[in-house]
């Protein structure tokens, strides 16, 4: 069973573009939103949840244009690791903080297609 | 009011809820997953039951040639569905009923079909049970779900999010492969759509 080739690379196309916004809305939301000072592993706490809040409107707006559970796998894992990673980038600006929580964003969604990848078809019943 | 019927009232309101917004959110995953969808209801022949119709956005991918009974247990999305009747290549009669009880006799489908169906009924196995009961013993069982994906972090991650999906739409994290073998039928083929939590499974009686 295939869908055609063009369907297939536009939506992927698009599932990156959504990574790389998920994952630099979670980083900027957790640089601005974690306080300073705070001990490292609360400061990376925090940071998950703060993460994961702030890629949400990201996530509602990404859904409903090409929504599906690509959207839905990425986001959960975006949000939290790129949130995590962000309070700990020290002297960072706005456009470093977004392209490392775009870079985190890169790589889940490169992991999950190679996942995709290796999983898709027919399974043996 | 039992147990059972007061979880059923529980969501059969939930689903009330959210019938006007369902094709909004579902409008991407049509995209995505329409032609798998197309592709595995070709297969459907006969008296055919689309189980938990919806606002009827899987009509348009019914084949011609069948006779269709789409059911649903909320009437809210029942009253959607109505205005799609016509998208559909072959005929359908809408009925409200509850896939864990239903009114039909035994064996009367050649084909039940569902649609991201068994992650929202809240007694699966029961439902699928009873699906079987009124599945001819040739007939056939075709389904696109989806289920917990079997890799632990991503399986894991869909369990700590599942309580709060829940409360505005399905489980995210149910194992409908093993709820179809409990419920007495055998899976002749299964389909990963995506990684292995959106899924193609056609059954049929054990």
């Amino acid at each position: 069973m295939s869908v055609g080739p063009a369907h297939l690379g536009a939506i992927r196309a698009f599932d990156y573009l959504a990574a790389l916004s998920l994952g630099a809305s979670a980083a900027l939301g957790a640089w601005w939103l974690v306080p300073d000072g705070l001990p490292g592993v609360l400061a990376m706490i925090l940071g998950m949840l703060v993460g994961t809040l702030a890629a949400v409107p990201v996530f509602v707006l990404f859904t409903w244009l090409l929504g599906g559970f690509e959207i839905v796998m990425m986001a959960m894992q975006i949000g939290m690791i790129a949130g995590m990673g962000a309070p700990m980038i020290a002297g960072g600006t706005v456009t470093s903080v977004a392209m490392a929580g775009a870079g985190v964003g890169l790589v889940i969604q490169m992991l999950l297609h190679a996942l995709d990848r290796s999983l898709h078809g027919e399974v043996a019943t | 009011m039992s147990s059972a019927a007061g979880t059923k009232d529980a969501a059969v309101r939930k689903w009330n809820r959210a019938a006007k917004a369902l094709d909004s959110k579902d409008r991407g995953e049509e995209v995505r997953y329409g032609p798998y969808k197309r592709s595995l209801f070709a297969k459907a022949r006969g008296k055919t039951m689309l189980v938990a119709a919806g606002t009827g956005i899987d009509f348009k991918y019914l084949p011609p040639g069948l006779e269709v009974t789409a059911i649903d247990f909320s009437p809210r999305m029942l009253s959607f569905a109505e205005k799609r009747l016509d998208e559909s290549a072959s005929p359908v009669e809408l009925v409200e009923a509850d896939v864990t009880r239903l009114d039909f006799a035994d064996q009367t489908f050649d084909t039940v079909i569902t649609s991201c169906t068994f992650c929202s009924v809240p007694d699966p196995v029961q439902g699928l049970r009873e699906v079987r009961r009124v599945l001819k013993d040739d007939g056939r069982l075709l389904m696109f779900e989806h289920v917990r994906a079997s890799n632990p972090w991503l399986g894991f991650m869909m369990d700590v999010m599942n309580p709060l999906v829940r409360k505005f739409g399905p489980d995210i994290n149910r194992r409908t492969g093993d709820n179809i073998r409990a419920a007495g039928f055998r899976i002749v083929r299964e389909f990963n759509v995506y990684l292995d939590m959106v899924k193609l499974f056609e059954a049929v009686k054990a």
